[in-house]
């Protein structure tokens, strides 16, 4: 199947366990939790709807509690709406797909014995993820504010953007007539997968123009930096014009961190919930494996738990001669599919 | 992409020490601020103060209420010298200029935050036309995009959420002025289109 890989990108989806925190609750106990799937292309406010109805009749002062003033939170730190769900899930649990998940606890049906759930191993997927909806204290400061039209304005800037970045002009996105831009987020908003990519091909394969540079992000849990770039198709300096990987593609970006086009020495590149290979042609993996949005969206998964300095320094100078074999990207989908949940 | 309008790292460092400059000179009225990234010193951006006034005081300090004392007492402010007539402030205005590592043209962020005695309550995307967009730039701004010019976003330094006016056309525009835009006058030029639709100006 040719769009094996796009498929198992738009299908991959992450159990959410969402709580009310206490202090917006009329009883004393608690009230119940919400469990929804989430799709990890879409975004946080596509489910808030039916979130807020939920807990509704649970809350304190439905006056002041509206969905206008909701908003997510995760170990103290607020979700941002404007970040695709799985990019959130994979930064904020700084997941290391390496890492065994722990078991979800067997015997929480049984009154009076506790779940059996380990530790989990730093990285490791929580399953599901528990946030919190809460309502006073709207974090201004890093949050946007949420209204009917903010979501749909982030997602075109960040299109437009992305457009701008392959072509040198925002031309493609321009172009596109009032419905089919229309047709971008709503078809997202509906989960459509023919009908997003019927639109999203006319932006990556458009007339007359040839994808120069490939839009990507990379964020680094642990200190909570964001590196963009716009990265060449081809390697710069190399003599035949090499196709970028995304090895070359971190090395450039990233050199501290990605010293090897390679190997990976201090970090993990995962993207989907699935660590990626150095190996990949970076032109495919935007063309199959993009966020909506246009980006690639990659998280780190640092390594520096799990090996000392000089083991990096073995691992970097055994791959400076390592000949790696190109990783076909179909390669992706099973591991795709392993993730999904 | 080294060809202006276009910047590099490098030429849009040259071109902010060369605002800074002219700030110095002929702009007393901002108050600015060269910063670093936190993970990356070469990598410079502005930071330029304003305090100003809400439409609303403007108004009401028009109408001539010569009772009506300016007592603020800020020294670093040329505009408090000024006679009794100039309105109270009302809000502060932080605006950031920083390099687009996408679209390698600069990209003007801002905050705006209320200043005692008003409640210190978030402004909202009408406030900001208020404030900021001088009238007869309002209707233009808001047929952009989504939502109008104006968005909401990350700072690109800070991670903290901040207004900006979209850059995605900003090539095009400076293209204009051809031979007339160099590096150390490409801030005058560039303020003069984007800034001054959000009250910036030199």
């Amino acid at each position: 199947m040719a769009d094996a890989v796009r498929r198992a990108v738009w299908d991959g989806s992450i159990p959410f366990k969402v709580m009310l925190d206490p202090s917006e609750c009329r009883i004393f106990d608690k009230a119940d939790p919400y469990y929804f799937q989430a799709d990890r292309v879409a975004y946080l406010p596509f489910y808030l709807p039916r979130i807020y109805k939920f807990f509704e009749d649970f809350l304190i002062n439905k006056a002041v509690a509206t969905v206008e003033s909701a908003w997510f939170e995760v170990d103290n730190a607020p979700l941002r709406w404007h970040w695709p769900i799985g990019l959130l899930y994979d930064f904020y649990t700084a997941l290391d797909p390496t890492k065994t998940p722990p078991l979800p606890p067997t015997n929480h049906d049984r009154l009076g014995s506790p779940p059996l759930a380990a530790d989990p191993e730093p990285g490791a997927a929580p399953v599901p993820w528990t946030i919190t909806l809460r309502f006073a204290s709207y974090p201004h400061d890093l949050l946007t504010t949420l209204t009917p039209t903010s979501t749909h304005d982030a997602f075109i800037n960040s299109i437009k953007e992305a457009d701008f970045a392959r072509n040198g002009t925002a031309k493609a996105v321009m172009s596109l007539s009032p419905s089919d831009t229309r047709e971008l987020f709503a078809s997202l908003q509906d989960h459509d997968y023919d009908r997003f990519w019927g639109v999203t091909d006319k932006l990556l394969n458009h007339s007359g123009i040839t994808v120069k540079n490939i839009p990507i992000r990379v964020y680094n849990p642990e200190t909570g930096q964001v590196i963009q770039g716009s990265v060449p198709t081809r390697q710069p300096g190399t003599i035949r014009g090499d196709a970028q990987t995304l090895g070359s593609a971190l090395n450039s970006l990233v050199p501290i961190i990605f010293p090897s086009k390679r190997s990976v020495v201090l970090a993990r590149p995962v993207m989907h919930g699935i660590v990626l290979p150095l190996s990949a042609p970076l032109l495919e993996l935007m063309r199959e494996a993009m966020y909506p949005d246009g980006f690639l969206h990659i998280t780190l998964a640092m390594m520096n738990d799990d090996n000392d300095n000089s083991n990096s320094f073995v691992r970097l100078r055994a791959s400076e001669g390592d000949v790696g074999a190109e990783l076909p990207l179909e390669a992706l989908v099973e591991e795709l599919e392993w993730v999904m949940l | 992409m080294s060809f202006l309008p276009f910047l590099t790292k490098t030429t849009f460092a040259t071109a902010i020490e060369h605002l800074t400059r002219h700030i110095d000179v002929y702009s007393p009225h901002l108050s600015y601020e060269i910063k670093y990234s936190a993970f990356d010193k070469q990598d410079v951006y502005l930071e330029i103060t304003r305090i100003i006034s809400s439409p609303a005081e403007k108004s009401k300090a028009d109408e001539g209420d010569d009772f009506d004392v300016d007592i603020e007492d800020d020294e670093n402010d040329p505009e408090a010298l000024l006679p009794s007539t100039s309105p109270p402030k009302t809000h502060k205005v932080i605006y950031t200029i920083t390099l687009s590592p996408i679209y390698s043209v600069p990209i003007l962020h801002f905050t705006i935050t209320s200043l005692p005695p008003l409640p210190p309550i978030s402004v909202s995307l009408t406030d900001v036309y208020e404030l900021l967009v001088p009238a007869s730039r309002r209707e233009e701004l808001r047929g952009l995009g989504v939502q109008g010019g104006i968005s909401q976003g990350e700072h690109p330094y800070t991670g903290r959420i901040v207004w900006f006016v979209h850059p995605c056309r900003t090539g095009e525009v400076l293209q204009v002025f051809g031979e007339d835009l160099r590096v150390d006058g490409y801030f005058g030029i560039w303020i003069g289109v984007y800034g001054g639709v959000v009250g910036l100006t030199l």
